[in-house]
């Protein structure tokens, strides 16, 4: 009898322990998946807080280039505009979008760059982390 | 004791951590996530709504720029997309109201007839 009880308490310690073990390996589990999902979310927030930063600075170049003289003659790797004193410059240096001679800088992270002119519009071709994107950034003058 | 219930202690304990772990993640980080997907849906509509007045304002700007250089200084509001745009030209100075179907704004524009350059100003 005395045998058989320790037994049993050996048995029940034992279960004890498997099962905060296994409650220990359910919850690394799930939190394994969790982390996963995790990761994707954020990736995805990053990208889309991205996606709204180029956006206003898509949309700060835009109305700081609607009131500018834009020659159609472009060299495609930067937009030469006339402002107020002189000729301006919109090119990439260190993977920003920015004026020259000036100090405003529009978007960051860029690893190319390039400009061209289709259906009366300036279009700006850049590419970041290997993904391309397009977008228009200003209208040839009417009388042109 | 029998042999079976140890397995079913034990497929207890992995089913009831497993719905408590899956709870506290629904009640918690959940709510963290709906909160920045409903930011980022407003945050979207915001900027969808910015684009649209962008590129109505460069419209403006350009027609404001063809009528100081071809002297046609026409009043007669324009409608771009939903949004009625009434130009009051003094001189080398513009009014422009922008009435959008929900909100509506002002902007006040200078033509440099000298430079050939428009100025924008609040």
């Amino acid at each position: 009898m005395k045998n058989c009880r320790a037994k049993f308490g050996v048995i029940t310690r034992a279960f004890t322990v498997t099962e905060l073990l296994i409650a220990l390996l359910a919850s690394y589990a799930v939190l394994i998946c969790t982390g996963g999902y995790l990761k994707t979310f954020q990736k995805f927030t990053y990208e889309s807080y991205r996606t709204a930063e180029d956006r206003l600075g898509i949309a700060q170049l835009r109305l700081y280039l609607a009131g500018k003289d834009i020659p159609l003659e472009q060299n495609g790797r930067e937009l030469r505009f006339h402002t107020e004193d002189h000729d301006r410059y919109l090119r990439l240096v260190n993977g920003k979008v920015c004026v020259q001679d000036g100090m405003m800088i529009f978007l960051y992270g860029i690893d190319s760059l390039e400009f061209s002119f289709e259906n009366d519009r300036f279009w700006m071709r850049y590419s970041r982390n290997k993904d391309m994107y397009e977008t228009w950034i200003g209208f040839a003058a009417l009388h042109e | 004791m029998k042999r079976g219930s140890g397995l079913r202690r034990c497929m207890n304990s992995f089913v009831s951590s497993l719905v408590l772990v899956i709870m506290l993640y629904v009640f918690s980080a959940g709510t963290v996530h709906m909160t920045l997907l409903k930011n980022l849906t407003e945050l979207n509509m915001n900027l969808n709504r910015l684009d649209r007045q962008v590129f109505i304002e460069c419209l403006v700007m350009q027609r404001i720029k063809y009528a100081a250089e071809s002297l046609d200084y026409d009043e007669t509001p324009l409608m771009y997309d939903g949004c009625t745009v009434r130009l009051s030209y003094f001189f080398e100075d513009v009014h422009v109201v922008y009435e959008f179907p929900d909100y509506s704004l002002e902007r006040d524009y200078h033509y440099d007839l000298e430079k050939k350059i428009l100025l924008s100003g609040e």
